[in-house]
C-alpha cells in the first residue's frame, strides 16, 4: 500500500483484505468444524507473515486445518511428519549426484519438504533439537543452506507446526529460541457437542467436501502489504510495550504473580508479534488504526508460548495463559482505569 | 496526501473541547469519589483539638492558660477548621494528580463503543502523521467525534460513604472538648491524677498500712519514710530487724508489695535475704513462710516443715552432701550443680525421701515461684544412667545397667559424643587381628606341552559335487563405469607426479 494514496484508497484495501479473508475462511469452515477463533488465528499468521504452533490433543482436526487452508490458498503444500529419526537434510533437502544430459554428472540439490509456501510440521516436538534448528533459519530468515549454497524461500512462507502437549514421552520440547519465532501458540480445544454432530455428518457420510482455491500466493502477498500499512498510534504502542514489559519478572509493569512465577519474559520479538496481529484485527473489525483493543485481543495468543514459568509458577499449577490474564489485568487500557 | 489543514484543525479542536468535557467529569466523579475518605480525616484531625485541650488541662496545674479560659465555642470553631482545612487539602490533592489527555480520551472511546478511534485520531493529529490509512482513521475519529456530543457520562457516585468510626470520633471529639471547657464538676486535675496514678490493689495487706491512713494516699510516699541523701542505707540485717520489731518495711519493699500480688514479691525478696548469707539465718525468711501460708488459706502448712526449718535445711544437706548457700546465689540449698552424681549413697537414700514426698511437693514448688520463677523440680536430681561400654564385668557377666551411651566413667569411649571429646584416652576395642578377607592369590608354574595336530591333505579335498548357481553379477551404469575408467586413467598420472 503506497503512503500517497487515499483515504479511499485505504478503504478499498481494507475491504479488499476482508473479502479474502472471509472467503478463505468459508472455505476452511467447509471441512473444519467449529474452532473459530484458530481458524483466525491461523488466517492472522498467514496475513502477518506468522508461523504458528497448533497445540493439542490427536483427533481434533490440526493437520486437516492446515491442509485445507493450502487448498483455500493455492499454495504449495508439504507435510513434514517429524520422527526421532529424522535429520536435517531430510527436512531441508541435499545434495545429489545426478547424471547430465552429455553423459557427465554433476551435484545437484534436491529440495526437501522444507521448500514449500505453506508447512506443516506435524509432531514438531518429535524431532531432534538438530532437526529442530534446522527450522530455524528456514522460519527467521525465510531461506535455507546446504553446503555453501543458500536458498532463498518462496514467499509467502509459512510453517504451521503441531504437537501434542499430552504425550511427552520420547519428545523434544522446543527451545524457547525457537518459540519465539512462532507469531501465535493456538490451543486447540475439544469442539462442543453441536458440532459434534456436524463433524459426524461430514466425515461418515459419503459426501465429500472439496475446498476451492479462493485466492493465491501473490494476492495474499499484497495483502500482507496491506497489513503492514495500518498505522499504530502511539498509544497503542506503549500499551503493547507494557504488556510485553509485564510478562518479564522484576519489570515495571510486572504483576506480583510474575515476578513470583516466571523465569522468562517475553522479547521484543513479543512486541512486534502483537502489533502485527492488532493490525490484522484492526482491519477485520473495519478500522484503519489499531486500538489497544486489539492488542489485548492477540495477547494470549502471541504471549503464551513466550513466557517460560520457573519452578514455583510450575509447582503451583500456573499456566502461561494465568500469567498473560494477570498482566492484562494490572495494564488497564487507556480509559478502562476510571 | 495530507487532509485539509482545516479538518485537522476543526478535529483538534473538536477533540481538545471532549477532553475538557471528560477531564472536568472525570475530576467531578473522582471527587466525589474521594469525598467520604477525605471527610473522615477530617473528622480524625478534628479529634486532636480536644487532645490538645486536654494536655493543656495537664499542664495548667503547673501553670499556664486552662482550656477553661478558651471557651467552646472558640474550640468548635477550631475543630470546625482543622476538618475544613484537611477535607479540602486531600480533596485538592486527589484534584491535583495529573489526568492523562489519552486516559480520558479512552474513556470516551470506551463509552461511545467506538474501538479506540477517537483516540487514535488524536494521536495522528499530534503526531501529524500521514497516509491513506491515517486519513481514513482521522475520517473515522471525526464520525465518532460528532457522536460524542450526545454522550452522557456516567454519574459515578460516590462509592462509600463515610464510615460511623469517623462520625464517632468527631462526636467524641466534641464531646471531649464540650467536657474540657465546660465540664466543672469534675476537676480535670484530678481527673489526670487518677489516670495517672496506679489503683489500689486488693492484695495489699491491711497491717502494712496504717490505719486510719486513706485509701488514696496509700502510694503515695511520706515524706518521712524517704531516706536522706546522706544517710546511709540501712543493712539487711537491720532491716530485719526492724521487719520484726512491727516497724514499717523499707521503701523497696512496700513499693514491692503494692505492685505484686499477694505478697509474694516481698516474700522473694525477704527469701534473698535470707540466702544472701549463710551464718545469719535471717527470720524474715520465718516471716516469708509465715506470709506465704497467710495468702493461702486452703492449705494446711507442713507441721515438720513449718516448725523447724533449720532442720530441714541441714537435712537436705546431708542428702545431697553439697555445700549449698555459700555463695549469694539464689539461697538454695539444693544446688544441682554441685551435687556428686555417681554417688550412690544418694541413690540408695532416694526410697527414704520418698516418704512424705508428696506433702514436699507443694513446699518446693511455692520455694520455687519464691526464688523468682518455674525452676527444674530439684526432686527430680537423680544420678545419671549408668552409661558403663564395657562388654562386662570382671567375671565375665555382662553388665545390666550399661546401655551403650558413654557414662560416668573417666575412660573415655570409642563410641558417640564422648568420643569426640580430646585428651582422654580411648581404649582399643579391636582384639586379634584384622580381617584378612576372602581374597586369595595362588601362583603356579606349569611347562607349555606340545600338543599333535592332524594337518589336512589338499588332494582329500573333493570336487564340489552340485551346481554354483547363478552368479549375481552388478552391472555398471555407463556412467559409473566412465567413473571407474576416469579414475584408473588419472591414476598413473597421479603416481608419475
Amino acid at each position: 500500500m503506497s503512503m500517497q494514496g487515499t483515504a479511499e484508497d485505504a478503504r478499498k484495501a481494507a475491504q479488499e483484505f476482508r473479502d479474502v479473508h472471509d472467503k478463505i475462511r468459508d472455505q476452511v469452515g467447509r471441512m473444519m468444524v467449529g474452532q473459530k477463533d484458530v481458524i483466525d488465528g491461523v488466517l492472522a499468521a498467514l496475513f502477518a507473515g506468522g508461523h504458528v504452533l497448533l497445540e493439542g490433543v490427536p483427533g481434533l482436526g490440526k493437520t486437516m486445518l492446515v491442509r485445507s487452508l493450502g487448498d483455500a490458498v493455492h499454495l504449495a503444500f508439504s507435510r513434514i511428519q517429524f520422527t526421532p529419526d529424522m535429520m536435517p537434510a531430510d527436512i531441508r533437502g541435499t545434495q545429489v549426484l545426478v547424471e547430465t544430459e552429455g553423459g557427465g554428472h554433476e551435484l545437484r540439490f534436491q529440495e526437501g519438504p522444507l521448500v514449500a509456501n505453506l508447512v506443516l510440521a506435524d509432531e514438531i516436538n518429535r524431532a531432534t533439537p538438530k532437526t529442530q534448528s534446522a527450522l530455524l533459519e528456514a522460519m527467521q530468515e525465510r531461506q535455507i543452506t546446504v553446503g555453501k549454497e543458500t536458498r532463498k524461500l518462496a514467499e509467502p512462507y509459512c510453517v504451521m507446526a503441531t504437537q501434542n502437549p499430552v504425550e511427552q514421552e520420547g519428545t523434544y520440547p522446543l527451545p524457547e529460541a525457537q518459540l519465539d519465532r512462532f507469531l501465535f501458540k493456538l490451543v486447540v480445544g475439544y469442539p462442543a457437542e453441536s458440532e459434534y454432530h456436524e463433524i459426524l455428518d461430514r466425515t461418515t457420510g459419503s459426501e465429500e467436501v472439496h475446498i476451492e482455491p479462493v485466492s493465491d500466493a501473490a494476492e495474499i502477498l499484497r495483502l500482507r502489504d496491506v497489513v503492514r500499512s495500518v498505522p499504530v498510534p502511539d498509544t497503542t504502542k506503549t500499551h503493547a510495550v507494557r504488556l510485553v514489559m509485564g510478562t518479564q519478572p522484576g519489570g515495571e509493569w510486572s504483576p506480583d504473580l510474575v515476578t513470583e512465577s516466571v523465569a522468562l519474559g517475553s522479547s521484543p520479538r513479543g512486541a512486534q508479534a502483537l502489533l502485527l496481529a492488532g493490525k490484522v484485527q484492526a482491519l477485520r473489525a473495519g478500522r484503519f488504526a489499531v486500538s489497544c483493543e486489539d492488542v489485548r485481543s492477540v495477547a494470549n495468543a502471541v504471549l503464551r508460548h513466550r513466557v517460560i514459568l520457573n519452578f514455583q509458577g510450575q509447582s503451583d499449577g500456573l499456566t502461561p495463559d494465568d500469567i498473560v490474564d494477570a498482566v492484562l489485568a494490572h495494564v488497564p487500557a487507556p480509559g478502562d482505569a476510571s | 496526501m495530507k487532509p485539509a489543514s482545516d479538518e485537522r484543525r476543526a478535529l483538534r479542536e473538536g477533540l481538545a473541547q471532549l477532553h475538557r468535557r471528560g477531564h472536568r467529569e472525570h475530576l467531578s466523579r473522582v471527587t466525589r469519589r474521594a469525598l467520604p475518605a477525605a471527610i473522615e480525616s477530617g473528622l480524625w484531625a478534628a479529634a486532636v483539638l480536644p487532645v490538645a485541650l486536654l494536655a493543656l488541662a495537664l499542664l495548667a496545674r503547673f501553670g499556664g492558660p486552662h482550656p477553661r479560659d478558651i471557651g467552646l465555642l472558640q474550640a468548635f470553631i477550631g475543630m470546625l477548621v482543622i476538618a475544613a482545612a484537611v477535607t479540602a487539602s486531600r480533596l485538592w490533592l486527589v484534584r491535583s494528580c495529573a489526568i492523562d489527555r489519552a486516559e480520558v480520551l479512552g474513556e470516551c472511546d470506551r463509552l461511545l463503543d467506538s474501538g479506540g478511534r477517537l483516540l487514535a485520531a488524536d494521536d495522528f493529529i499530534r503526531t501529524e502523521a500521514d497516509g491513506p490509512f491515517v486519513a481514513a482513521a482521522l475520517q473515522e475519529g471525526r464520525e465518532a467525534l460528532d457522536g460524542s456530543r450526545e454522550l452522557q457520562f456516567p454519574a459515578g457516585g460516590s462509592a462509600a460513604r463515610v464510615r460511623a468510626r469517623a462520625i464517632g470520633a468527631g462526636l467524641a471529639a466534641l464531646l471531649l472538648a464540650w467536657f474540657i471547657t465546660h465540664g466543672t464538676s469534675l476537676k480535670i486535675d484530678q481527673v489526670a491524677e487518677v489516670d495517672t496514678t496506679v489503683p489500689p490493689t486488693a492484695e495489699t495487706t491491711p497491717d502494712s498500712r496504717t490505719p486510719d491512713a486513706p485509701v488514696d494516699t496509700a502510694t503515695q510516699v511520706p515524706p518521712e519514710t524517704r531516706p536522706e541523701p546522706n544517710s546511709k542505707p540501712p543493712r539487711r540485717g537491720e532491716r530485719a530487724e526492724s521487719a520484726q520489731d512491727g516497724t514499717p518495711p523499707s521503701d523497696q519493699v512496700k513499693d514491692s508489695k503494692g505492685r505484686t500480688k499477694g505478697g509474694r514479691s516481698s516474700a522473694a525478696k525477704s527469701s534473698s535475704g535470707s540466702g544472701a548469707s549463710r551464718g545469719a539465718p535471717s527470720s524474715q525468711s520465718q516471716e516469708s513462710t509465715e506470709s506465704e501460708e497467710s495468702a493461702k488459706p486452703g492449705k494446711q502448712p507442713k507441721p515438720g516443715k513449718a516448725e523447724n526449718p533449720e532442720s530441714e535445711r541441714k537435712q537436705e544437706e546431708d542428702a545431697s552432701g553439697a555445700t549449698a548457700g555459700r555463695g549469694s546465689g539464689s539461697g538454695s540449698t539444693k544446688n544441682p550443680s554441685t551435687s556428686d552424681w555417681t554417688s550412690k549413697d544418694h541413690i540408695e537414700a532416694q526410697p527414704d525421701d520418698d516418704q512424705g514426698e508428696d506433702a514436699d511437693v507443694d513446699d518446693e514448688e511455692s520455694d520455687s515461684e519464691a526464688r523468682g520463677g518455674v525452676q527444674p523440680s530439684l526432686r527430680d536430681r537423680r544420678p545419671p544412667v549408668n552409661r558403663d561400654l564395657q562388654i562386662g564385668f570382671a567375671s565375665g557377666r555382662p553388665n545390666p545397667d550399661a546401655n551403650g551411651r558413654g557414662g560416668p566413667s573417666p575412660q573415655k569411649k570409642s563410641r558417640g559424643v564422648a568420643s569426640l571429646v580430646l585428651g582422654v584416652p580411648i581404649p582399643d576395642h579391636i582384639k586379634g587381628r584384622a580381617n584378612p578377607g576372602r581374597t586369595k592369590v595362588t601362583q603356579e608354574r606349569v611347562e607349555p606341552e606340545a600338543e599333535d595336530a592332524s594337518p589336512a591333505v589338499a588332494e582329500s579335498r573333493r570336487a564340489r559335487e552340485n551346481p554354483v548357481g547363478t552368479i549375481e553379477r552388478h552391472e555398471l551404469t555407463p556412467w559409473m563405469r566412465e567413473l571407474v575408467r576416469n579414475y584408473f586413467k588419472r591414476a598413473p598420472v597421479a603416481q608419475e607426479n
